[in-house]
């Protein structure tokens, strides 16, 4: 289990196409610090992070881009010696890492928790990577948790919205980046008190996280004193929306909130623009921050509004240009998986150049629980050290998206809140 | 009266795993003759009528029909060339009408319809020609069925125990159409049949099957005589005739 | 209960769709004794010959209905010659086997070139109201064309040869052979033609809905349904269950509630089990 060199062999499970994989991702991160002028390669010892990532099974599209996040901030850390928006801060002066060529080395977890918590096993043991990064999903990083405890290396979590992985746990050496997943369609309520509009439909796909994203939907409504005079769930496997939203609209809602995926996201639009239904907000979950939405739907998605942990229009310091980065790097347009690994490597950078030290992980941590700060993903504040659920996110929110019409062409405008907004939220629905 | 043969069947032989249904089997029928074949359950006499149709293909020997072999031909393909055929448990389209049955061998041909009238009419079905086969009795279905194969013209017809299930009456006129088709339109008809009495009033000729083979071929006279016939019926003892005699 | 009209509207609607790919399925069944597991599948590659012939000619789904439909109708009728026809008679498993392999082969051969993005086309989406009943003109359209094609296959298989020679087979094969019918010529008409109806069913619902590679299977659990209640083999069982399990869906939802409506159709097919074994117009063994 010790050996210094890993040699990819059955008795760790590795597949042969994992260990192409994992050579590949490890020739990656070669190349990246193959940009460092080679006296910095020679003087100082390579710093390794490691991590687990799903780059194949169910959540391979969203792994994938969250690797792109860690890597880009890999190589800009090894050419400018800050990642964008952290220039300010101290030891920036040498490229790398105080000094240190950052060299990442990525795990395939195939999506499976158990795999993850064996690479982690893998990472801190065998490999003995200097520091560590967290894996993709709520279900790998609440099984690799335990094992990061008891190593007790400070590691941010990206891409985990489950609140329940911090509540109450007191976990003392991991922090969530990511909008917790309560936090859904913000500012939907508040506008809609602010017009006047006393009556919320509720409808929800019957699955783990509608029905999550509905409950604090309707605890929001009770707070601000909306009427809910319909909340019902429907089956997964539908596909055919009309029934529900005649339902909405015999039940005189003026507000429509929900739905679950993209799908549910469209077939909801399409059975609304069809039955002619006109309330005052449509806000469904997911399915309207991606652009199959609107490519699906086009004008008939004008001024439905939804929510996204990040969009590329974001004015966080150093966003824009990590969607240059992004595009001239990959192409295309960055989403958020990946705005969450270069965020969540950014608190991690943060963290060790404010203490000014690798090795000290108790000072690095410390730090890391008590930062107030912005990365190019989100704000970033979490429960203190001594709280019940400490690490949980307090300060990041979604932006509530709206599609608009600009020079012809539709995209999602930020509508709320204020601070990250660039349009004014078109009231009512059109 | 009989002439060259319309139909032969030549060293027909098929097997059915390691049964030999039907082995080196070879008889004729004459054009415009009322052929009977008789034989045991299990004698192989429906599987020749499958092979004579085409719906089982043969192992070695040839089916030749108006001279020409069609053991290669596909069952459509016998039926166009006028081997028409009706089965044991009588087949009509349940879910069609009786035109419509009667113009499924030969649909939209319009100078067609007359005829299909005429045939109906033959068989006493011409006032029900719009309701569904479904509705008809069984013995009506089986003069459907016969109607039905006129509409192709064919030359040969083999009838599959064409009294079973069918009432006295009803048989009368069935057997009274068939010597119509043969005496004025000069159809051959190839029967497999269990009521001897039938058999032996009404065919020309007879031929018996046992085992796959057959054992004997003649008029009925002399088939009533054949020893071999008799000991393949009932062992040695009892004659054909003395238990078909009470029966039917 | 609300709008009665609507619901019942609404209903139809989505009921015309469903009958397109679920006369199809039966007319298969009913001439080849196949469950066509890849049924659904036809549906999704007519959806996305309409996708694309909008996406990249600019050609209206009403313009490239079709030749959707032509092409998947050469699809079916090759496949069925080259694939089918060879479980044609076999026991049920086979065929069973063989189409749910020709599913995930389409499935994924699908996912590979058209990426698992959902699509769709945004035509004809304003609403129109009249008496009392509001619906976007692509759910109208669709409905129409729904009808229409469902009762050209009618008239189709009523009025003309080959139509005749498909209902001839699907009744008693043995005796259409016997009748000069050439079955296999009729099996591959009716697979192709089944297909072709899928596609227009697919190219309705790029127009009313959204596509994606997996649509097949979920609409083809949707239709089985739906021909098991019309009775296997049946066309127009399939038809007036269709619009049975479209209204169910409707009226469900609105009267009881959306996570029972779905049961509905099934609590249907049990009823329909226990009294009529055979579906609602199927012919039982001892009828044949």
């Amino acid at each position: 289990m010790c050996s210094r060199k890993y040699v990819p062999s059955n008795d760790t499970g590795l597949t042969r196409r994992n260990f192409i994989k994992t050579t590949g991702v490890v020739a990656i991160g070669t190349a990246i610090a193959g940009h460092i002028p080679t006296i910095f390669a020679q003087q100082k010892k390579p710093l390794r992070i490691g991590a687990s990532i799903s780059l194949t099974g169910k959540y391979a599209r969203s792994g994938e881009e969250q690797h792109k996040g860690y890597m880009l901030w890999a190589k800009h850390v090894n050419e400018l010696g800050h990642s964008y928006g952290k220039a300010d801060l101290p030891n920036s002066g040498e490229p790398g890492l105080l000094g240190r060529p950052v060299e990442l080395i990525v795990l395939d977890d195939r999506s499976d928790p158990t795999t993850g918590v064996r690479l982690y096993n893998e990472l801190i043991h065998s490999r003995q990577v200097d520091l560590l990064l967290g894996p993709y999903s709520s279900a790998v990083t609440n099984a690799v948790a335990p094992i990061i405890e008891n190593a007790q290396i400070p590691t941010p979590n990206p891409m985990a919205s489950s609140t329940a992985i911090w509540e109450g746990r007191n976990l003392q050496w991991q922090v969530q980046v990511q909008p917790p997943g309560s936090r859904r369609l913000p500012g939907l309520t508040q506008v809609a008190m602010e017009h006047g509009d006393e009556k919320i439909a509720i409808i929800y796909e019957d699955s783990e996280f509608p029905r999550n994203a509905a409950k604090a939907l309707r605890a929001r409504a009770k707070e601000d004193g909306l009427q809910i005079v319909l909340d019902t769930a429907y089956p997964v496997k539908i596909t055919d929306w009309t029934p529900i939203v005649q339902q909405v609209m015999n039940s005189g809602a003026t507000v429509l909130a929900g739905g679950g995926y993209l799908p549910d996201a469209i077939g909801i639009t399409r059975a609304t623009r069809s039955l002619g239904y006109q309330p005052n907000i449509l806000s469904l979950l997911v399915g309207v921050a991606l652009p199959d939405y609107r490519d699906t739907l086009g004008k008939a998605a004008l001024t439905v509004t939804g929510d996204a942990d990040w969009t590329p229009n974001v004015n966080y310091p150093g966003a824009q240009k990590y969607v240059e980065a992004y595009r001239s790097e990959y192409g295309g347009v960055p989403e958020y998986h990946s705005a969450g690994g270069y965020g969540a490597a950014q608190i991690l950078e943060e963290a060790v150049r404010r203490a000014g030290t690798v090795d000290d992980f108790e000072k690095i941590r410390d730090i890391m629980f008590e930062l107030k700060t912005t990365t190019v993903f989100n704000l970033y504040e979490v429960a203190p050290l001594d709280s019940p659920d400490s690490g949980l996110q307090l300060a990041a929110n979604r932006v509530m998206l709206q599609v608009q019409e600009a020079d012809g062409k539709l995209e999602n405008a930020v509508v709320y809140p204020d601070e990250a907004a660039n349009a004014q939220w078109i009231y009512p629905f059109q | 009266m009989m002439q060259a043969p319309v139909f032969e069947a030549r060293a027909v032989t098929k097997s059915f795993a390691s049964l030999r249904a039907v082995d080196d089997c070879s008889f004729a029928v004459e054009k415009g003759a009322i052929v009977g074949l008789i034989g045991p359950n299990g004698a192989g006499k429906t599987t020749l009528f499958d092979i004579a149709s085409g719906a089982t293909r043969l192992d070695s020997g040839q089916i030749v029909f108006r001279g020409e072999d069609i053991s290669a031909l596909k069952p459509h393909q016998r039926a166009l060339k006028g081997l028409g055929r009706t089965f044991q448990l009588t087949r009509v389209f349940p879910k069609m009408t009786l035109m419509e049955n009667m113009f499924v061998a030969s649909p939209g041909d319009h100078r067609l319809h007359e005829r299909a009238r005429e045939y109906l009419e033959l068989v006493n079905l011409v006032d029900r020609r719009h309701e569904y086969a479904s509705d008809l009795s069984y013995g009506q279905q089986k003069l459907l069925e016969l109607a039905r194969i006129l509409m192709l013209d064919p030359e040969l017809i083999l009838l599959d125990e064409p009294a079973a299930g069918v009432n006295p009456t009803l048989l009368k006129s069935l057997l009274a159409f068939i010597h119509e088709l043969r005496d004025t339109w000069g159809k051959t008809f190839l029967i497999i049949e269990h009521n001897m009495n039938l058999v032996m009033g009404h065919c020309d000729k007879v031929v018996v099957m046992s085992a796959g083979s057959v054992i004997a071929e003649g008029s009925g006279e002399e088939i009533q005589a054949n020893e071999e016939v008799l000991e393949a019926y009932f062992g040695k003892s009892t004659h054909p005739l003395g238990r078909a005699g009470h029966g039917a | 209960m609300d709008h009665p009209l609507q619901l019942l509207a609404n209903g139809l609607v989505v009921g015309a769709i469903y009958s397109l790919v679920a006369v199809g399925l039966s007319l298969v069944f009913g001439v080849m004794r196949v469950i066509n597991i890849a049924h659904g599948d036809f549906a999704m590659l007519g959806a996305y010959v309409a996708f694309f012939a909008w996406d990249w000619l600019g050609l209206s789904p009403l313009v490239s209905l079709l030749p959707a439909m032509a092409i998947l109708f050469l699809f079916g009728a090759g496949l069925q010659r080259l694939v089918i026809e060879r479980v044609v008679g076999r026991p049920l498993l086979a065929s069973l086997m063989l189409t749910f392999g020709l599913s995930l082969i389409i499935w994924n051969s699908s996912q590979v070139a058209f990426t698992t993005k959902l699509r769709g086309i945004s035509y004809l989406t304003e609403p129109v109201t009249f008496l009392g009943v509001t619906m976007s003109q692509s759910y109208i359209v669709g409905f129409v064309l729904a009808l229409i094609l469902t009762g050209a296959l009618f008239a189709f298989l009523k009025f003309t040869a080959p139509g005749k020679a498909i209902r001839a087979t699907s009744q008693n094969q043995d005796v259409a052979l016997a009748c000069g019918i050439d079955v296999r010529r009729a099996r591959t008409l009716a697979f192709g033609i089944g297909a072709a109806l899928a596609a227009a069913a697919g190219t309705l619902i790029s127009m009313t809905g959204f596509i994606y590679p997996y649509m097949g299977f979920e609409y083809l659990a949707k239709t089985f349904t739906i021909v098991v209640l019309g009775g296997l083999g049946s066309v127009a069982g399939a038809l007036v269950a269709a619009f049975a399990y479209g209204l169910l869906e409707s009226f469900g939802t609105a009267m009881l509630s959306p996570r029972i409506a779905p049961a509905l159709p099934f609590v249907l097919l049990i009823a329909i089990m226990i009294f009529r074994p055979s579906g609602l117009f199927g012919t039982s063994v001892a009828d044949r």
